[in-house]
């Protein structure tokens, strides 16, 4: 099976964001990682390709910078990456574009993904991908079972309150959710074999044109400081309080 | 508050590249397939599994200890998943050669990945270290069977092995090692009793390889007389296979202070008198192969110490942060003034400045030494080779008995910073006190590395490698002293080289008169002396690296006004980073490199009371 993961960077977990006065991310000091959700859709194809054969393909959309957490893909066991050269930021729409271009000239059997990347949290990009593309989708699995004939997969996929398990046909787009798996961390002589693993890289221009842009930030705020918590005598006087304070 | 192991990833990178600078390896052709970036790599994804795999085992560990039952001995718990994950994720064996399944990494790298192994649980990092150093010793001095027999089994680490001196009238003493071999049929027997052999007996591993200094029948008395054997549990067939048992018991294990994880086993051999051994190397050459094993051994032991006494300095300084008590003494007569975070208490920044300092000094030395050790062993330029082999033999027992005693100071400093907290099981920094303790005492304790530091390492070679390095310290204070930044501190610290320059030569003569006793006397002093002047000079090339390192950054940024330098050190972690390290080679030249004003004086004194006392009634 040909299988394609794709992911992201994000700033590392215990980062706190900076901001200008202006309201805009000071990136120039961030340390990144490979966000969280997209590490489990590298583990999950891993583990589809060993079971069945074939290659696992490490895909993203970035700055030169990405390239480390693609190495960390393929030091994980990933046998090539490719990533859309890009300085720009994208949006969802403009992402998913870029992603159906590479996606179309590898035709894989499966994409996973992660159900949404930590940063930004929007989660759009698999969907329109899927849209793109024309395939089915099925998201936030906590359980991917590939058929024997390679043709489809059930997937289990977590929901408000339970399960639902689907099938899909492949080629298919997959979300991860937290329980699929546990990522391995990349072993010492899988590190020193990445860097001789074939990494392409396709300038934006050549994935054709992309739509413009729908959606940009404008701005970012900080939360205001979290007041100070009071420690109340009773359940009596907790619920006489919130109701003076019309809080409930 | 996490107990997650921590390390300064930007420090360690730091000292490798910046520093020592050793990507110059990485154009000899042993090493050309390595990058900045893959070592970079290598370091935080190393880092992650220690946080993630082997740092929660840790505390588990402690609590739950070892059990022995009938000879064997089980590990806690959650001790063999994590051990065969480091196995198999390639950590096990870093700087060992390809060619016997390691990675074949530089030692500096090695150094720096055994610090963090070491620091997340050093009580299986034991196991995994022992094992790769006999591995080491077979690869070196082995037959071509026995390194085919055992050496990638253990570098695998699915073999354990074990170092066996110790025996219970034969601790620094190991001329009076009793365990004898005798030959029958072409074949060594050996029969005898070991103590305190860590790792001699665990449930982790399939066999367990013991290397044995023994005596053969008739051989000279004292060290000169022992020989090694390789003695593995099970036998092992021609054919690799697993044979019969080889009448190695355990009879025990030691309750301990601390590393309760570790196994710290009682040895039978030979109590059925089947007990096969193979020698290694010929009769009566024991104790200088085994010594081959104890340098790097004694280099793993000063990285005990500054794992565990940098852990504990980074937990400290994240308590101080958030630990809000008193407020400052400015306000104190203000009724209304609120309580500040400890760390903005004088006496605190003390605290935390001296662990500061000194682990990131034991660091620097320990990294130097592995480096020197990198060209003794690859560079191209046969007197850079010889030279910097001596020098890495003359730092070893400082790296071990310093770092050693460093680190138990600075843990026991983190435990003071915490207050009564750290005095509880809540929090890491008592394991750590009792865990790092142990590293002054074995691998010969730091009273018998002063002894060697003074009786052999300085003397050596009609001290031709105490003075080169005085030498090339000479040519740092000549090219330095007009420092903008650190000038006042490199002469001061001119002076204090000076004075261990005076002392050494006083030693000699005194042993040239006769006198043995009175430098054995000042032999702790003056190791302590001796490594206080080589890490102060290591971060005095610190400061002048980091105070280069910040001028091009405050120039690249435009920050000319002192204003802005501030402003620049406020927001920029690099320039804040490369800012205190100019402060900590201050603070180490003028706070702690004073002591050697006070040793000196001492060793001066001739004061001989020690040696007068009636001790002995
Ligand atoms: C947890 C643990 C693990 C160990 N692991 C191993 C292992 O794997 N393999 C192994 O072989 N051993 C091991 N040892 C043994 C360890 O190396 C010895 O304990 C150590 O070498 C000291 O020997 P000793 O305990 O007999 O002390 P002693 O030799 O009795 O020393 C007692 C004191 O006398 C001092 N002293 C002794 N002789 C002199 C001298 N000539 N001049 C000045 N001072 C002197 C010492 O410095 C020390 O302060 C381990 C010990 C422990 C506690």
């Amino acid at each position: 099976m040909k299988i394609v993961a794709t992911l992201k960077r994000t700033p590392q977990r215990d980062t706190r964001m900076k901001l200008t006065p202006e309201g805009a991310l000071v990136v120039d000091q961030v340390q990144y990682e490979v966000n969280p959700f997209d590490e489990l859709a590298v583990e999950e194809a891993l583990v589809i390709r060993d079971k069945f054969g074939g290659e696992v393909i490490a895909l993203a959309v970035g700055p030169a910078g990405v390239a480390e957490q693609l190495q960390t893909a393929l030091a994980m066991g990933a046998d090539r990456s490719v990533r859309v050269e890009t300085d720009q930021p994208l949006d969802p729409l403009q992402t998913a574009h870029a992603l159906a271009a590479a996606v179309r000239k590898e035709s894989p059997d499966l994409v996973l993904m992660g159900k949404l990347a930590i940063d930004a949290e929007n989660g759009q990009v698999p969907l329109m991908l899927a849209e793109l593309l024309g395939w089915p989708h099925a998201s936030f699995a906590s359980k991917v079972e590939v058929a024997a004939d390679q043709k489809s997969a059930r997937v289990t996929c977590e929901v408000d309150g339970g399960l639902e398990i689907v099938e899909v046909t492949l080629p298919a787009i997959i979300t991860t959710d937290l329980r699929l798996n546990e990522p391995r961390y990349a072993s010492l002589p899988g590190i020193l074999k990445a860097k001789k693993k074939p990494a392409a890289v396709i300038p934006l221009a050549e994935v054709g044109e992309l739509p413009a842009p729908s959606v940009s930030v404008a701005a970012y705020r900080t939360l205001p400081p979290r007041q100070k918590g009071e420690v109340v005598g009773s359940a009596e006087e907790l619920a006489e309080k919130l109701l003076t304070k019309k809080l409930v | 508050m996490s107990d997650e192991y921590l390390y300064d990833l930007r420090d360690g990178q730091f000292v490798l590249f910046e520093q020592l600078r050793i990507q110059r390896l990485f154009e000899l052709p042993q090493f050309s397939e390595f990058t900045v970036g893959d070592i970079e790599m290598i370091l935080a994804e190393g880092l992650k599994f220690c946080q993630k795999v082997l740092s929660p085992t840790n505390k588990l560990g402690d609590k739950e200890g070892c059990r022995w039952e009938n000879g064997k001995v089980y590990a806690p718990k959650s001790f063999h998943a994590a051990y065969k994950q480091q196995c198999e994720a390639g950590w096990m064996a870093m700087s060992t050669e390809t060619e016997f399944g390691g990675q074949g990494m530089p030692f500096a790298v090695g150094a720096a990945l055994g610090e963090m192994f070491i620091g997340a649980n050093p009580s299986l990092s034991m196991v995994a270290g022992l094992t790769r150093a006999a591995a080491e010793l077979l690869a070196a001095h082995g037959t071509p069977e026995m390194k085919k027999k055992f050496v990638h089994k253990m570098v695998a680490g699915e073999w354990g092995g074990t170092m066996c001196l110790t025996e219970p009238q034969a601790g620094t003493a190991l001329g009076d090692i009793t365990t004898m071999a005798h030959k029958r049929d072409g074949k060594y027997y050996v029969r005898g009793q070991k103590i305190f052999i860590s790792g001699g007996e665990h449930d982790m591993v399939d066999n367990i390889v013991h290397l044995v200094l023994a005596r053969c029948e008739g051989a000279s008395p004292g060290t000169k007389g022992l020989s090694l054997f390789v003695i593995p549990k099970y036998r092992v067939g021609a054919d690799g296979k697993l044979g019969e048992f080889n009448d190695v018991t355990c009879a025990g294990i030691e309750h301990k202070m601390g590393i309760n994880a570790s196994p710290t086993c009682q040895l039978v051999f030979g109590e059925n008198d089947r007990c096969e051994a193979e020698l290694i190397g010929s009769e009566e050459q024991g104790i200088r192969l085994m010594f081959d094993m104890m340098n790097s051994a004694r280099i793993g032991v000063g990285l005990q110490g500054v794992a565990m006494g940098s852990w504990a300095y980074l937990l400290a300084l994240n308590y101080a942060r958030s630990r809000i008590q008193s407020p400052e003494m400015k306000n104190v007569r203000d009724a209304a003034a609120k309580s500040v975070p400890i760390v903005k208490h004088p006496d605190v920044r003390r605290m935390l400045a001296t662990m500061k300092a000194l682990m990131e000094g034991g660091r620097s030395l320990l990294l130097h030494t592995s480096f020197c050790l990198d060209l003794a062993a690859h560079s191209p330029d046969a007197e850079e080779r010889e030279r910097l082999l001596a020098r890495a033999e003359l730092f070893t027992p400082i790296c071990k008995a310093w770092c050693s005693d460093t680190g138990y100071e600075a843990a026991t400093l983190a435990l003071q910073t915490y207050g009564g907290h750290g005095y509880l099981h809540d929090y890491p920094v008592e394991q750590i006190v009792r865990d790092v303790k142990i590293a002054s005492i074995y691998e010969g304790t730091n009273g018998v590395q002063a002894l060697d530091l003074l009786g052999r390492k300085v003397g050596r070679k009609g001290g031709t490698t105490f003075l080169a390095l005085m030498g090339d310290i000479q040519k740092f204070i000549d090219a330095q002293k007009d420092h903008p930044a650190l000038g006042a501190q490199i002469a001061q610290f001119a002076g204090r080289k000076e004075k261990l320059e005076a002392t050494t030569m006083n030693f000699a003569m005194q042993q040239m008169s006769g006198d043995l006793d009175y430098p054995l006397l000042s032999a702790t002093p003056y190791l302590r002396m001796f490594g206080n002047v080589a890490v102060g000079w290591l971060l005095l090339e610190q400061g002048v690296v980091a105070h280069a390192a910040l001028e091009r950054l405050a120039a690249d940024r435009q920050a000319t006004t002192a204003e802005a330098r501030r402003a620049l050190i406020a927001d920029n972690a690099d320039a804040r980073f490369y800012d205190n390290k100019i402060k900590t080679a201050q603070f180490f030249i003028s706070n702690l490199l004073s002591q050697n004003e006070h040793m000196a004086a001492l060793i001066a004194s001739g004061d001989r009371s020690p040696l007068e006392m009636s001790f002995e009634e």
